[in-house]
């Protein structure tokens, strides 16, 4: 019965600890190796208020044209200079903005098969919304010229 | 360990099964946009002493990303530990916690995309039991999980998307050993 009684304290000890333990400061090198889009857009956001580490900085993103089985979606992102990149994974998405060669950009995005994954060399750009009196601050991908695009790790 | 703690006896009230079905929701971290959809699984319990009762289980979860063809699949084997209160002589509440280690299927066909993670589950639950004369009792859960997934940085480099939080709420049928023409104590 007393071993029955420290397990139960042992397991619910346990619990409390798994339950209350907090994600904490993590840390990502932005530009080291080609990170998903779901970490990075995980990572890239914060407060209107403060300057975040990873504003403004260099990053490499792998994922999945969204929509690009979609003509009339193409097109439409062509018109904005934007595309999505995805992590088919989470569903979770990404903006890269184009500041540059649109046309050349889209050429080569236009060759790549949908259900390839595109490698994204760009700038973490902040971008910041507001919801109700609450600012926040979130990144697209910038980028400017066609060889930030590429089907291969580089 | 309490799986394998022999109970002096089997005679009423001693060992019995359950199935339950139940519909899953999802939390934010890296499945937040999936949409659950199914909880199921069976378990087995014991008699330790008294109203507690110990014993193991196997559950399995579906996810669905709407819109796409990505689905997780949940795996959960657990090990389980339960309290029996009589509320009344047809009514009971059973608090519960369980661990394990649960396995976690991802697929999307559309890009031939397929991957397993794994790691512990930590388990807390409730039923509410309509006990029966009959051999069957019925009940409503509600139990929650929570999945610590092993690291792996080709999955993921943040410790955020490792922590999986799901939970499911349904019913559930207590299977006994045998009628016993009244209600079990507890």
């Amino acid at each position: 019965m007393g071993n029955l009684k420290n397990i139960n304290i042992l397991l619910f000890v346990l619990l409390f600890a798994t339950l209350s333990c907090n994600k904490g400061d993590e840390t990502l090198v932005l530009d080291e190796e080609y990170l998903s889009v779901s970490d990075i857009s995980r990572y890239c956001t914060g407060s209107c208020d403060v300057v975040s580490d990873w504003e403004n900085r260099t990053a490499l993103v792998k994922g999945y044209i969204k929509g690009a089985e979609n003509d009339s979606l193409m097109q439409e992102f062509y018109n904005k200079s934007l595309f999505y990149l995805e992590d088919i994974r989470s569903g979770l998405s990404i903006e890269v903005r184009i500041t540059g060669d649109r046309d050349a950009i889209f050429s080569k995005l236009n060759t790549v098969r949908k259900t390839a994954m595109i490698y994204v060399k760009g700038v973490a750009t902040p971008v910041t919304a507001y919801d109700g009196d609450k600012c926040t601050k979130g990144m697209v991908l910038s980028i400017d010229n066609a060889n930030s695009v590429s089907l291969e790790k580089n | 360990m309490l799986l394998f703690t022999p109970a002096k006896g089997f005679s009423q009230g001693n060992s019995d099964w359950s199935v339950d079905i139940g519909l899953t929701q999802t939390y934010p971290g890296f499945f937040n946009l999936y949409k659950g959809s199914v909880d199921m699984g069976t378990d087995y319990r014991m008699k330790l002493k008294g109203n507690l009762f110990a014993g193991a289980g196997f559950w399995v979860q579906f996810l669905k990303l709407n819109g796409t063809q990505s689905k997780t699949v949940v795996y959960k084997p657990k090990l389980n530990l339960e309290y029996r209160f009589g509320v009344s002589k047809s009514f009971g509440i059973v608090p519960s916690i369980s661990a394990g280690y649960s396995f976690m299927n991802l697929k999307n066909n559309e890009y031939g995309y397929s991957s397993t993670r794994s790691g512990i589950n930590i388990s807390p639950g409730l039923r509410f039991v309509w006990k029966t004369k009959l051999r069957t009792d019925f009940y409503v859960y509600g139990r929650y999980d929570y999945i610590k997934l092993a690291k792996d940085e080709e999955f993921t480099k943040l410790d955020y998307y490792r922590n999986v939080n799901l939970s499911s709420f349904g019913i559930g049928v207590i299977i006994k050993q045998k009628k016993y023409g009244q209600p079990e104590k507890y």
